[in-house]
């Protein structure tokens, strides 16, 4: 399944990966929001393509952009790589704000989303035992709300993290927001609620803003394909985690 | 006046070395204040409330940066003087590559291998740390550091490694994971590293840190035994 969207000629650039990976997803929407026109390369994880073991040998994971020939890995190495190389875009500011503390910020609350708060909703999903799921949402509700504390800080009362457009910070949390979605469907989980009395109203004010962007409607799929694809995984590799599965 | 630089640290601590490494190459001055992490400080828990952990450097009036990586991009990015990371945007997307993998691939499952009781789980990191170190060394070969001819970025992001491989950790745990004829450019890239004028001012010497390790050591392996019963 390939697709070519049409912009800025990045040259020879290809992307391989999961249409409903969070570490695929923020990396297309980086390469959206640039306007920079890449080959898209959906991936089988069950059985490994020759071009992604060669590409990245290490891991073997996705995402991998290949630029040039030359293959780039980790979804936050891609996303400042891309950066970078299309600063002078004038189709995209930088995802990264110019002061070095705020870089600092949003990489590191970038790190926080990823390393605390994604493993503990995946382990809701995998969770053996009812205590565990629950030890496992209490955990993610707990690393929802330093995010929402975050944002408060981050965002100087404007719609993303990254102030009046969506920044790195946005799209690394953003990017797990199809996964809520298959929470709340299949688990009644609610991560970032939107009711009134929630726990966590500036994400969700920022969570409805974020899904309407235009990045996030051209490449997150819908939630009933996430769902299909946990069923997937459920059924061939009980106790993998899911981490090793959507990259 | 150049605003006040102060690093937040604790004795023996590859992370806070990544820091002072960092802050060095870039000629900034700064005080460095001595955590006991047994009893951490006010100060410490104010300006890391997440983590809790070191190092935390404080440039200013600004608020905390914390994560050892991010204070090293913060210093590259906050200050003039010669740069830490590549300048070519693909060698800085390799370089973090790099620095992810030794950090979660090499140093980690190094680290459990050495301290952690013996067991199926314990094999299992002894093959991912070998398995691991043989793909940093092909990295390694025919240069001096990671970085080239000159110390930077990756290898101080691999210091915890330099610890590992010079035979610190491994004297006080009394354990060893490699023969003498395994990793040889790994081997003598720690010897390297370690000798080097920058960073010798900021790692203690081998029989302090071996002290060091020597006086913590059943509590790292009390530690690791709750961590895994809890999994």
């Amino acid at each position: 399944m390939e697709k070519e969207p049409k912009g800025d000629d990045g040259g020879d650039l290809k992307l391989l990966g999961l249409t409903v990976s969070p570490f695929v997803i923020r990396v297309r929407m980086v390469l959206q929001m640039k306007a920079v026109s890449y080959r898209y390369i959906e991936q089988d994880l069950f059985i490994k393509s020759d071009l992604l073991v060669t590409s990245n040998p290490v891991h073997k994971k996705v995402p991998v952009l290949i630029h040039g020939g030359r293959p780039v890995c980790e979804s936050s190495a891609i996303m400042e790589y891309v950066d970078e190389v299309w600063a002078a875009s004038t189709t995209g500011a930088s995802i990264l704000p110019a002061d070095p503390y705020e870089r600092a910020t949003a990489r590191f609350w970038a790190a926080y989303a990823d390393s605390k708060l994604l493993p503990a909703w995946v382990g809701i999903m995998w969770a053996a035992t009812e205590e565990e799921r629950t030890e496992k949402v209490d955990e993610t509700l707990a690393a929802i709300g330093r995010l929402e504390e975050a944002f408060g800080e981050c965002s100087n009362g404007k719609a993303f993290f990254a102030g009046d457009s969506v920044g790195y910070l946005d799209l690394v949390l953003g990017s797990q927001l199809l996964w809520f979605g298959v929470l709340r469907k299949m688990f009644g989980v609610v991560v970032i609620d939107d009711d009134a009395g929630s726990k966590t109203p500036l994400l969700a004010s920022w969570a409805k803003q974020f899904v309407e962007t235009d990045m996030a409607k051209e490449v997150v799929p819908d939630v009933d394909t996430a769902v299909e694809y946990l069923k997937k995984l459920q059924a061939h590799r009980p106790g993998s985690t899911v981490t090793q599965l959507l990259s | 006046m150049a605003e006040l630089v102060k690093l937040i640290g604790a004795f023996g601590s590859p992370f806070v070395h990544r820091a002072e490494m960092a802050l060095r190459l870039k000629g900034v001055p700064y005080e460095l204040i001595q955590e006991d992490l047994n009893n951490k400080s006010e100060l410490l828990l104010r300006h890391n409330p997440i983590h809790k952990s070191v190092p935390v450097l404080l440039h200013g009036d600004r608020p905390a940066v914390c994560e050892s990586l991010l204070i090293v991009e913060y210093v590259d990015e906050a200050f003039p003087g010669p740069p830490l990371l590549p300048t070519d945007p693909h060698d800085r997307a390799m370089a973090r590559f790099w620095a992810q993998f030794i950090e979660h691939k090499c140093s980690r499952p190094f680290w459990m291998a050495v301290w952690m009781d013996d067991g199926e789980a314990r094999e299992g990191f002894v093959a991912e740390t070998k398995g691991n170190l043989a793909l940093l060394e092909a990295r390694l070969q025919g240069k001096k550091f990671f970085a080239g001819d000159a110390v930077g970025y990756l290898d101080f992001a691999a210091c915890g490694l330099a610890h590992l491989l010079g035979g610190v950790i491994e004297e006080v745990a009394g354990v060893r994971l490699y023969g003498d004829g395994e990793f040889p450019a790994l081997r003598r890239w720690a010897e390297d590293y370690t000798s080097d004028e920058a960073v010798r001012a900021c790692l203690p010497e081998r029989a302090l840190l071996v002290a060091h390790f020597a006086g913590k050591k059943d509590k790292i392996r009390m530690s690791l035994r709750a961590m895994m019963q809890h999994k």
